[in-house]
């Protein structure tokens, strides 16, 4: 007798993934609390979490936009604003510390440098450098936008039952002087790289795991009764900065990521965490779900993930209501026939306007090397 | 000169202006149906130079009903566009195209007033290109632009296009509409204008006389008579807009 004889099946490898189809691999998840169609969802971080959002409003869920775009805007042209893309307008969040930073930010705006980026006349905002295609006319009207996210930051906390943050990176680039963190290297996208005062930090798990412990604590003092869900993108670096081969420097950030994300779920009661990393990255799955630069996601993957995560959720928590019908806005353009989608309505899988914004993707133009 | 009015109820006023004070060296003739009808039961053929009833719509579409025709036209099935000196369309304003959608968007009820809260909210919280890009998007969607559109360039009498005042119910948010809203307004109609040029159509403002100060509703003075309307225009207000016509029609 041994306590693995009576252990189910999903405890061996053999029954659970190498004899099964890799889309019945279904039952991974079990879902610590209950996600309803009216809880309110926000959804922030990695690249990866665009895609959540969108399938929750595809499924009649409530995703939580508390930024949303100019009404008249069309959800393509929204999409390039990044309006739709997370619940507040903040750009990827790659580290758990700059959710750290944004949190910091969203309660005490005394604490935000007035540090500006400026091209050929625009400007553009050191913390979200991507988040106007053409940055913005004036200093005051990126200040003002910027003032708007983390009005909608904060809102998104107070008002969601569930915060959904997708971990990226353990890369990170930092002031050397104040402290504060970038989301991209400057220089990438705008601003200019300055090795005197930007500094390369590749976090550890203890940093990762304290920023983290601290931003999950500070949403709970604001929200308590809010719900976290982590995921970890399963999407590899586009550049490590580290000196190691990039494939070595994936594989140790993500398992970092992986790790923090395990450890405090199992520490944590309102913490959770969602196996998308698993279902794309693992061997059942044998890459399947990679475009062919191995890198983004395809939708085939991006549904596969939903389609786990829904499930495990619906079979632990019955959905009572179904999904809603197309609304108001939607029959109207149908009778009417004409119109382009509105902004933040739901999209398919698989639609034009599906692809992920990634800014760490700009690394990529960057690159010399043969 | 031969005129084609395109519209609708904002065009029917001016049809009865006409029809009450007919301005010499014009023949003003109408086309119009209320709301969105005009644009669901009549389709532009550009090769003709026609503009076609979609028989099987005018027995379906409500607007129908109120369908105003050309003169001696109540059984055509087209109206031959090439045998006018120019065309108007006048009333299928800024919002048409997307107005049952962003109020469907906005919630049940109430969605004039959600729809300045909207306005007020956005207050420094978009971008000027990121307005512009939906000011922009949302001129083309407008009935005014997809009429203009399908005239030109082929349809060979130029087009003239008008907005009216804008369909929401009056309501105390409207009177005291902020500086804000007003220039949203003023840009809306400069991005439209711009839009329009780059078809080749004119497109000209009313009068600010005729509108009141928020820009969005007809001028207390020319919806004396018509109660609980504002965004329509008395008689007075219509024959100003003739009058305004005829003077662009003659430049």
């Amino acid at each position: 007798m041994n306590p693995y004889q009576n252990l189910p099946d999903n405890s061996f490898w053999a029954p659970a993934v190498a004899q099964k189809s890799m889309f019945d691999i279904l039952e991974i998840w079990d879902p610590k609390h209950k996600l309803g169609l009216a809880t309110k969802v926000a959804t922030y971080g990695s690249c990866f979490a665009q895609h959540i959002g969108r399938a929750l409003k595809q499924r009649g869920y409530n995703w939580l936009v508390t930024e949303p775009s100019p009404l008249m805007m069309s959800e393509e042209t929204a999409k390039k604003f990044n309006y739709g893309v997370f619940s507040a307008r903040t750009g990827n969040i790659y580290t758990a510390s700059l959710l750290l930073q944004w949190l910091t930010w969203a309660r005490d705006r005394s604490k935000i440098p007035d540090e500006v980026w400026v091209s050929d006349g625009r400007y553009y905002d050191p913390f979200r450098p991507n988040i106007e295609p053409l940055g913005f006319g004036t200093r005051e009207e990126l200040m003002s936008s910027r003032s708007a996210a983390l009005d909608a930051f904060r809102d998104s906390i107070l008002q969601a039952g569930t915060f959904v943050f997708t971990m990226g990176l353990t890369e990170s680039w930092f002031n050397r002087q104040a402290g504060f963190e970038y989301p991209m290297c400057p220089g990438v996208i705008a601003g200019e790289y300055n090795s005197e005062e930007h500094q390369f930090v590749n976090q550890e798990y203890p940093q990762i795991r304290q920023s983290l412990t601290k931003a999950l604590r500070l949403m709970r003092a604001m929200n308590p009764d809010l719900r976290i869900l982590l995921t970890v993108s399963p999407v590899p670096l586009t550049a490590t900065n580290s000196g190691r081969h990039v494939l070595v420097a994936n594989m140790a950030s993500k398992s970092i990521l992986r790790s923090v994300a395990d450890s405090l779920a199992r520490n944590m009661p309102f913490v959770d965490y969602f196996p998308s990393f698993e279902i794309i990255t693992s061997p059942p799955f044998r890459g399947t779900f990679y475009e062919p630069n191995l890198r983004n996601v395809t939708s085939a993957g991006v549904a596969q993930v939903m389609r786990v995560f829904f499930e495990c959720l619906s079979k632990k928590y019955p959905v009572a209501q179904r999904p809603k019908p197309p609304g108001l806005k939607q029959g109207l353009r149908k009778i009417l026939g004409r119109g382009r989608p509105i902004a933040a309505s739901a999209q398919g899988v698989g639609s034009s306007t599906d692809a992920e914004i990634c800014e760490e993707e700009f690394l990529d133009l960057h690159r010399t090397g043969g | 000169m031969r005129v084609l009015v395109l519209g609708n109820s904002h065009a029917a006023s001016l049809a009865r202006a006409w029809r009450d004070a007919p301005k010499a060296g014009l023949q003003m003739e109408f086309l119009a149906a209320t709301g969105l009808g005009l644009e669901k039961i009549i389709e532009v053929d550009r090769t003709l130079g026609r503009l076609v009833f979609q028989k099987h719509r005018l027995n379906v579409v409500r607007a129908a009903k109120h369908l105003i025709r050309p003169p001696g036209q109540s059984n055509a099935n087209f109206v031959e566009l090439n045998g006018y000196d120019r065309i108007v369309v006048y009333g299928l304003q800024l919002l048409t195209g997307r107005l049952p959608g962003i109020l469907g968007d906005l919630g049940e009820g109430d969605g004039g007033q959600k729809w300045f809260n909207v306005l007020e909210d956005s207050r420094g919280r978009f971008s000027d290109s990121a307005w512009d890009a939906a000011c922009r998007e949302f001129a083309r969607d407008t009935g005014h632009y997809r009429f203009a559109e399908s005239l030109a360039p082929e349809i060979r009498a130029k087009t003239i296009s008008l907005p009216c005042p804008f369909p929401i119910n009056e309501h105390p948010r409207a009177k005291a509409a902020s500086q804000c809203d007003r220039e949203r307004v003023d840009q809306a109609l400069i991005l439209m204008k711009k839009e329009m040029d780059g078809l080749g159509v004119r497109f000209s403002h009313l009068p600010a006389s005729l509108t009141d100060p928020t820009g969005y509703l007809s001028a207390a003075e020319y919806r004396k008579d018509l109660i609980g309307d504002f965004v329509h225009l008395n008689a007075k207000g219509s024959n100003e807009v003739l009058s305004f016509v005829a003077g662009l029609l003659v430049n």
